[in-house]
């Protein structure tokens, strides 16, 4: 194959991946419709992560204007925010709990997109950047975890980097040292210390964000160039057209979940979701409090761990990214019907997992 | 003539009560919006002047400052205490641990290790120490201190128990490796080694479990210094 066809297939793929002649006001806002099926709720769910990653924005900058990321002040700071500056409680809490409706619309996302099939071509690149997207919301919450510097998140982080230094011992050859290099990395010192705890602000604050914002915009680009996807496997009776009408629904919908969000952090602080409120802050010569369980949202890869070999876990997770990457090729020429079958499979086990989780761990360690 | 004169009539008073109607509808509308108007442009304020408290920052009593600042030199300390101990342990070659009366064999005594990770500190049945690390070798939480009536001490995090004296994990447990020993020596008084035990297991000097009131557990830098 010569080298101005490999050019020319190159060019093809990226003409239909990105058709810029589409890049006007008339294809992107005039024209754009959305399908009437019985799934279209599906298309609510990428709106309401944006929303929620605005609301994420929104209270984060809010909260740099107190936290303080030394492991001297980062507890008290927190606690400072909490009990004296105005507001600084519902900030918090809106925080909070944003995080955990932003990582549950995610999954619900890119499960809804899978059942209907939207990463076919020409959505290859939407469907991988939104993957990314995941795995940088994944991130957010596991590096923003650790800043209120308690027992609990130093602990929690402490699981985490080991785990990852563990998945060495099943790589072959100078792979193996790869994931301790990177625990170093982004440990930064002897133990989980103020390097980490630096470290941790930056990537939530700066490097984590600033991926997120390149991501997302390719990705909302790429929604706004394609279009909304069919869906259903027959072309849908009715359309109705994205603005006003599907844009104003959608804001209707961001206003009752922003009225949601608003009254569960004016009145349930974040801390009551978990039995770990605002902990004292870390000590160095204390033990791990009893109990200790990541978030609600790593529960699905937590009770795995806490049943079965790591290495059985490691295959599986990994299995399961590569899988992730691959879908809009491995699931081409699946059926709807199909991917809705496997949705639903993964929906339960992931429902299982974070609802079940503790029940379904002592039944079968008993 | 005079049914086309009674139609418009009809149809004048029609269009009269319509309008009648659209002028209420309008005034309702009206109503409604300014009402709405009102209660956003009063929420705006209660929100704007929250946000602007926000940013003016809180303005606290002087026993709130005073506890705040209290609260902040005592975590500062800690901070300092912390740092020491990492300085102490790169001049040093011995760190003091416990004095060994003060060690329980039923509660351990949190210190930090050369590597600065956790470990705990045990007296046994025969009244020799036991130092291990508290680092969980399944994903390194810090293990409890507490000991269980089997002699182990609990991972809270993924739930391995260790024999305090073996440092191995219970069967079935998610660690897989055993907690590791920490070298260590006993001083007199004096500052003289009366008795030592290397992380793998060699002892030296006095290890009967009989020692003077004020003897000392200090940890080792060198192994070879137990010997």
């Amino acid at each position: 194959m010569s080298s101005a066809t490999i050019f020319g297939a190159v060019a093809k793929f990226f003409n239909e991946r990105f058709p810029v002649e589409k890049l006007n006001f008339q294809s992107m806002v005039q024209q754009k419709t959305v399908p009437v099926h019985r799934m279209s709720w599906g298309y609510y769910m990428g709106g309401l992560t944006l929303f929620f990653l605005m609301i994420q924005v929104g209270t984060g900058l809010l909260l740099l204007f107190y936290y303080e990321p030394t492991v001297n002040d980062a507890n008290l700071s927190v606690e400072y925010i909490m009990n004296h500056v105005s507001v600084g409680a519902v900030v918090r809490n809106m925080h909070a709990w944003s995080s955990s409706f932003m990582i549950f619309f995610a999954l619900v996302h890119l499960i809804s997109a899978f059942a209907m099939k939207a990463f076919t071509k020409p959505r290859e690149i939407t469907w991988i950047a939104g993957v990314l997207l995941l795995f940088i919301t994944f991130a957010l919450g596991f590096t923003g975890y650790l800043l209120p510097w308690n027992q609990i998140a130093v602990n929690a982080t402490k699981v985490g980097l080991q785990a990852l230094d563990a998945t060495g011992a099943y790589l072959p050859g100078v792979l193996s040292r790869v994931p301790h290099i990177v625990r170093e990395t982004f440990q930064g010192e002897a133990t989980v210390g103020q390097v980490t705890l630096t470290r941790f602000y930056a990537l939530h604050v700066v490097i984590l964000p600033l991926a997120l914002a390149v991501l997302l915009f390719v990705h909302l680009v790429l929604v706004q160039l394609h279009g909304m996807s069919q869906g259903i496997d027959r072309e849908a009776k009715k359309r109705e057209l994205f603005f006003p009408f599907f844009f104003v629904k959608d804001l209707s919908v961001w206003a009752a979940v922003f009225f949601v969000v608003f009254f569960l952090s004016l009145c349930v602080p974040f801390d009551c979701f978990l039995p770990f409120p605002l902990l004292d802050p870390y000590n160095a010569l204390g033990a791990t409090p009893p109990d200790i369980k990541p978030e609600w949202y790593f529960y699905f890869l937590y009770y795995p761990l806490e049943l079965l070999p790591f290495w059985a876990v490691l295959l599986g997770t990994s299995t399961v990214v590569v899988v992730l990457f691959l879908t809009p090729w491995l699931f081409r020429k699946s059926s709807r019907r199909t991917l809705r079958y496997l949705a639903l499979a993964a929906s339960a086990y992931l429902a299982a997992m974070t609802l079940f989780g503790q029940q379904i761990y002592e039944l079968v360690k008993r | 003539m005079a049914e086309d004169s009674g139609d418009t009539v009809a149809k004048t008073d029609l269009g009269e009560s319509s309008l009648e109607r659209n002028a209420q509808a309008r005034r309702r509308f009206l109503r409604g919006a300014v009402a709405l108007a009102s209660g956003a442009f009063l929420l705006s304020i209660g929100i704007a002047d929250k946000f602007f408290r926000f940013f003016f920052g809180p303005r606290l009593s002087q026993s709130e400052e005073g506890e705040l600042l209290e609260t902040r030199l005592k975590r500062m300390q800690e901070t300092v205490a912390l740092k020491q101990l990492e300085l102490e342990r790169q001049h040093n070659n011995y760190i003091f641990v416990a004095e060994l009366s003060d060690l329980q064999a039923t509660t351990g005594k949190y210190f930090i290790d050369y590597e600065l990770r956790p470990a705990l500190a045990f007296v046994g049945r025969d009244g020799v120490p036991i130092l291990l690390s508290a680092k969980c070798t399944h994903l390194g939480c810090t293990v409890g201190n507490q000991v269980n009536e089997r002699n182990q001490v609990l991972c809270p995090c993924h739930v391995s128990y260790f024999d305090i004296e073996t440092g191995k994990p219970n069967p079935g447990a998610p660690a897989k490796l055993p907690l590791e020993h920490i070298s260590w020596v006993l001083m007199n008084k004096e500052r003289r080694i009366i008795a030592g035990r290397s992380a793998d297991g060699k002892g030296t000097g006095n290890l009967s479990g009989n020692y003077p009131p004020d003897t000392a557990v200090y940890i080792v830098k060198n192994t070879e210094s137990v010997s």
